[in-house]
């Protein structure tokens, strides 16, 4: 379990990484890395979801996707956060932990 | 039809894309089939492209919002269907925070 929380991570930081390259670089060289990075992270995301319910890997995935980019327009890009971004962000985090709650365990074991 | 639902299209054909390469991840069991793995990747990369497609007529902030909501629902919605994976009453409603912060954080 823990191994698959580690690939989700792993994926979670190539995604980032793809979407700052498009950012930070100019729109061919971004796109390529961005594409390049989007796939690299589903290879992990399909480690992940092994044992994490793609349910709760994807919304994961998605909402501390958008929330690390406007955490790196802020370190990266000199970004200040608004009142609207403070709210996204506890949001996404508040919402990352009850999905996380809402899994039902297999009571199995892992498959 | 208008050129807006047109790229309206565009972004919810994305989501559904996006939904099909989660699925099909889940499928590959950790990439040991490869085929699966594959088709997740170009489907995952199609979903992209889709929304770079959609972007050219409406904003990034909708366009994203549509993505996002046919994603995370679609997927624990198939997730429970195709692969009896169930989540409590929570579990949802953390669904619902997320898909809120993918809306607040893009239009902010």
């Amino acid at each position: 379990m823990r191994l698959a929380w580690f690939f989700l991570v792993l994926a979670i930081a190539t995604e980032i990484a793809g979407l700052t390259a498009l950012k930070a670089a100019g729109a061919y060289v971004g796109h390529a890395v961005m594409y390049g990075s989007i796939a690299l992270s589903y290879v992990f995301l399909a480690r992940a979801v092994k044992t994490i319910p793609v349910g709760v890997a994807y919304a994961i995935w998605e909402g501390s996707g958008v929330a690390l980019i406007t955490l790196v327009s802020v370190l990266v890009f000199d970004h200040v956060l608004t009142g609207r971004e403070m709210l996204g962000l506890s949001m996404a985090v508040a919402g990352i932990l009850l999905v996380n709650a809402g899994k039902v365990q297999d009571e199995e074991g892992e498959r | 039809m208008s050129m807006s639902s047109f790229s309206f299209a565009f972004a919810v054909l994305a989501g559904i894309f996006d939904v099909a390469a989660n699925l099909a991840s889940t499928k590959s069991n950790g990439f040991s089939h490869r085929g699966w793995g594959a088709i997740s990747i170009v489907l995952v990369l199609a979903a992209f492209a889709l929304l770079a497609e959609a972007v050219k007529g409406m904003e990034l902030a909708i366009a994203y919002a549509v993505l996002g909501a046919t994603g995370i629902f679609g997927t624990a919605i198939s997730g429970r269907l195709l692969f009896g994976q169930r989540l409590k009453p929570v579990g949802w409603i953390g669904l619902c925070l997320v898909f809120g912060a993918v809306l607040v954080l893009h239009t902010a």
